[in-house]
């Protein structure tokens, strides 16, 4: 088994370095790159525009630069939310919690520089695990019905509601919140609009980029408008040197890194659980394991390593579900699965024996156009990082008007931005009020797979709440909420009187 | 102002959340809450209204620990009205002008209005910085990435 | 001055408005014509408009620009449409999503054949009907017999409420006389995995995704949902056939503009398009992808989709509000 799929790489290899091929991986992850630094451009506008011109090409040239803008993307994205607090698109919102605190401290290109180790390591992560391990992985992701996929969620919010700084409370508030406003909308079970006002526009929901660009881009505006000293010269000239991540950094990255990949693989196989929850929860898992969880927040590099390996690894392996059932993971895959049916080949169990040029072509370009990526992006850090040698004053504007056109182009809609402007102030508000926006993201994305999930469940068992504990591995993910939030409670009753130590450490760090 | 909001703000927040849960409530009861083996949209959305509400309680008569109130502590300053006036503004104009003007007008007005927000800046540097954010806009958006909004309206029509 | 100024712009709009609606079908069409398409990039009926969009622009030395604006089960998009000029430089691409909506929305701003005008159906693609080989029915007349003896017991995922897969599902339980609980999924994908899975015992989906799982035996295919067997599973009986008769649910497109467009331009693009459809490598191309074009002129076209709301006005009034 593992012979044969050697041998099947390096026939891969050869198709991805023909010539055309090559040329359209380039391409793909060209304009992915691009489009992913561009706040809110989506990966989908970007491949809808390209599609029409892969009409004309062969199928594997064709899936080879559809992919490239898909992963490509990824790779741009971390660049703003590390740099100017402004995620570009929802998976990297989380690594603007430790990213930009970097940045303040000078760091911002030892936080990029592992951010392309990070997703590298991912991303190859990713590509290891389609290749030997696609079939049992998908038959232990077929396992998970509602009942399974409810637990982990509640495990999820569990887990991720301690996301932010501060009060364990306005944590708890802000989660919910999320789950409100992911909520919104038609409801999938019955088809009933809620809380939409009156509005058609509403009926598909809130639109998440519009949410990650109000409660991090607009809200921050506002926060930072006319208050933000800038920086200090020193802090822009980033040589090559500084962007070597240095030893200690390496040493305190290795084990995060590892942690999202893996994150990341697991959620990629569940059907609807894509990037920016496995960059969520791999967040949320640093910090429960970090034996400094304080310095969270405050520019701690493991929550950079963790949230971005695992970004890319769910990447890559969203296309094992799509590859090998034709089941998209998410509506990007959705979209590639399109683009394969035009040239009449249609992704399945199948794709693999009938098509294989296709198949180990497209793994082999995954490896390609990773390195290709590097390549690209890592002497392009210094060039970010004179991003913030502007002004303040000249970047917020055009910055504003990133997001404006972002959003828009997600669905065509100035609705959407007027939602955005609306969400920016609520997020204002909300910072003004002690508030953190990030488990409101978390509660979002979380929030309507359960609802949905717990209901569909439901509806399976005929209202016996006893499929959650019946089900293995839903009792197995319920039991690990039961320790997380006893040991929560634990931890909470014992540090009661040394709430004055806990403190003075904080303040020592900062 | 912003003082007093700083002094209070936990009995702010505390409001602010008690307010969303009961209109969360007020809305839900609207829905059919439904049974276990058919729960009904309304069902959540309660469940969340009464949570939030909860937590609101909560925050209001449970200040904040020194460590918490440390973390959360953002430093406000003053009120920054011409600022956040000009960001709103900037969208604003770009809602409006996007689909009767065109790309190129929206993009400037917005680029434009939001500039003037801050307050060192000057007319001329902001029409600069408008211009050519609208010219680097246009170019990139409308002809490289084909995004469906004609430079000026009159083009499409 | 000024109200001199206001009145020669108003009379320069008045000509234009005027220009622009008497338009004479030789000159159409004189600048790009925008197809709206009110489902998300990407999805069959965006593919399709694409491609017709190319071939038009090809015969018509003008280009058709495809603009998506999904949202709200194709609301947003359609009522946009049927708010736009009827010069014929707006047209909007619809499927039967549309003559179901006209049932369960029944509050939305427009009314199909009230608001807009047929101009050209352009395909319809088959569905199949599949089930987890755990179930022990091989057969179609079986799988009933087997949903009578336990009714409620079963289960089937569509991929969303008010979806014509779900309409598709309802129409079998109506003509077949079976009651099986209908389980919404957000999207086919996650409703095939639930089939394959086996966390839910049927549904139906579009012949071509579901293929390569019949195939592989995953799933097995019961019958495929159109008049005629499908060139893609040619072994699977039609579900009529099987032991449903008169059961009849495919997915179709067509172009519609706003009421009032000029005949003239009606008729030029039925035309136009059927020119494109009769091509063969059109022909061929769809084939493999399950779809098949249809042919009709605009007044037959009207016909059909009238037929159409009927059809799933009385399904929908049967099967209770269950819906919404």
């Amino acid at each position: 088994m593992t012979g044969t799929a050697i041998a099947d790489l390096i026939h891969g290899f050869g198709v991805a370095l023909q010539p055309h091929n090559f040329l359209a991986c380039l391409i793909g992850v060209l304009m992915g790159n691009i489009v992913g630094v561009l706040p809110g451009m989506g990966v989908m506008a970007a491949i809808s525009i390209l599609l029409p011109l892969t009409f004309a090409m062969p199928p594997v040239a064709a899936i080879l630069m559809l992919a490239g803008i898909y992963y490509g993307a990824q790779y741009g994205g971390a660049i703003c939310s590390i740099l100017l607090n402004l995620p570009c698109h929802p998976p990297h919102a989380v690594t603007c919690l430790d990213g930009y605190p970097m940045t303040k401290q000078g760091k911002g290109g030892t936080a990029l520089g592992i951010t392309m180790l990070g997703s590298f390591v991912g991303a190859s992560f990713g590509i290891t695990q389609m290749i030997f391990f696609a079939p049992i992985l998908v038959s232990i992701a077929l396992k998970f019905g509602p009942a399974e996929v409810c637990s982990l969620m509640l495990l999820g919010l569990l887990a991720g509601s301690t996301l932010a700084r501060g009060s364990a409370l306005k944590g708890i508030a802000m989660t919910t919140f999320g789950l409100l406003l992911g909520i919104f909308g038609t409801d999938v079970t019955t088809g009933l609009e809620r809380f939409t006002f009156g509005f058609p526009e509403l009926a598909d929901g809130i639109e998440i980029v519009g949410l990650a660009l109000g409660l991090f881009g607009i809200a921050e505006f506002m926060k930072s408008v006319n208050k933000v000293e800038p920086l200090k010269a020193g802090y822009a000239k980033v040589r090559l040197r500084d962007m070597r991540p240095s030893r200690t950094d390496l040493k305190m990255s290795a084990f995060p890194i590892m942690r999202g990949t893996l994150i990341g693989s697991l959620c990629s196989l569940i059907p609807g659980t894509g990037p920016t929850i496995a960059s969520f929860v791999a967040y949320a898992t640093e910090k429960k394991v970090s034996k400094t969880p304080e310095r969270f927040g405050r520019g701690a590099i493991e929550g950079v390593a963790a949230p971005e390996s695992s970004t890319h690894s769910s990447v890559q392996g969203d296309f094992i579900p799509t590859m090998s059932l034709g089941i998209p993971g998410d509506s990007v895959m959705a979209l590639l699965l399109a683009a394969l049916t035009i040239q009449g080949i249609t992704p399945g169990p199948q794709l693999i024996s009938q098509h294989p040029d296709i198949f180990w072509g497209l793994i082999a370009s995954f490896w390609v156009g990773n390195i290709l990526l590097v390549f690209l992006n890592v002497p392009m850090i210094g060039l970010w990082v004179k991003l913030l040698t502007i002004p303040y004053k000249y970047l917020y504007p055009s910055a504003l008007f990133f997001v404006c056109i972002g959003v828009y182009s997600t669905n065509n809609s100035l609705f959407q931005v007027g939602e955005t402007l609306v969400i920016g102030v609520l997020g204002y508000v909300l910072l003004v009020l002690g508030f953190h926006p990030a488990p409101i993201l978390l509660g979002f994305v979380l929030g309507p797979r359960f609802e949905e999930n717990f209901r569909r469940a439901m509806l399976l068992s005929r209202g016996d709440l006893k499929v959650f504990i019946e089900r293995p591995i839903s009792a197995a993910f319920l039991t690990v909420c039961v320790i997380l939030l006893l040991g929560q409670l634990y931890v909470r009753w014992r540090s009661r009187g040394r709430v004055v130590t806990v403190d003075a450490i904080a303040v020592e760090e900062s | 102002m912003f003082e007093s909001i700083q002094r209070y703000r936990d009995y702010y927040a505390g409001a602010l959340l008690i307010l969303i849960g009961l209109s969360t409530i007020y809305q839900s009861s609207r829905y059919d809450v439904g049974t276990l083996a058919e729960i009904g949209p309304g069902f959540f959305p309660m469940v969340m209204g009464v949570i939030l509400a909860g937590c609101g309680l909560a925050i209001a008569f449970n200040q904040s620990t020194a460590a918490d109130a440390e973390h959360d502590a953002e430093t406000l300053g003053r009120p920054e009205w011409r600022g956040w006036g000009c960001i709103l503004g900037g969208v604003l104009a770009f809602i409006l002008l996007a689909h009767t003007g065109g790309l190129f007008p929206a993009t400037f007005a917005c680029v434009f209005i939001s500039a003037m927000g801050d307050r060192t800046m000057a007319v001329r540097n902001a029409a600069v910085l408008a211009l050519g954010i609208s010219v680097f806009g246009v170019l990139l958006f409308h002809y490289g990435l084909k995004i469906q909004l004609a430079p000026f309206a009159w083009m499409a029509r | 001055m000024m109200p001199f100024v206001r009145s020669l712009l108003c009379l320069c709009l008045c000509v234009l408005a005027l220009s622009g609606i008497s338009v004479r079908a030789q000159d159409y069409p004189a600048r790009p014509v925008k197809i709206i398409v009110p489902f998300g990039a990407g999805g069959p009926a965006d593919l399709y408009a694409r491609i017709v969009a190319q071939h038009l622009s090809d015969a018509l030395k003008e280009s058709f620009v495809v603009d998506d604006r999904p949202g709200a089960g194709a609301v947003i998009g359609t009522s946009e449409v049927a708010k736009a000029a009827p010069d014929g430089y707006t047209l909007l691409m619809m499927s039967n999503t549309h003559t179901v909506n006209e049932t369960i929305l029944p509050n939305k701003s427009y009314k199909l054949m009230r608001d807009l005008v047929p101009v050209a159906p352009v395909n319809f693609s088959d569905l199949v009907m599949v089930v987890h080989p755990s179930v022990p029915a091989k057969t179609l007349t079986e799988f009933i017999a087997l949903a009578k003896a336990r009714p409620g017991a079963l289960n089937y995922a569509s991929s969303g409420t008010g979806t014509p897969y779900h309409m598709a599902g309802e129409l079998f339980k109506a003509l077949s006389g079976t009651d099986i609980v209908h389980i919404p999924y957000r999207g086919s994908g996650e409703a095939r995995n639930a089939v394959i899975g086996g966390h839910v015992q049927m549904m139906i989906d579009a012949v071509t995704t579901m293929a390569p799982n019949v195939e592989a035996g995953q799933v097995r295919a019961l019958g495929v949902s159109g008049q005629s067997r499908s060139s893609v599973l040619p072994d699977v009986p039609t579900i009529a056939e099987a032991g449903v008769p008169g059961y009849e649910a495919t997915i179709w497109l067509g172009l519609m503009a706003p009421k009032g467009t000029p005949d003239a331009i009606v008729q030029k693009l039925n035309v136009e398009i059927e020119k494109v459809l009769k091509r063969d490598d059109i022909k061929q191309d769809w084939a493999k992808q399950g779809a098949t074009p249809l042919l009709m002129s605009p007044a037959e076209f009207g016909e059909y989709i009238n037929k159409d709301i009927e059809k799933w006005a009385k399904l929908i009034a049967r099967s209770g509000a269950k819906l919404r």
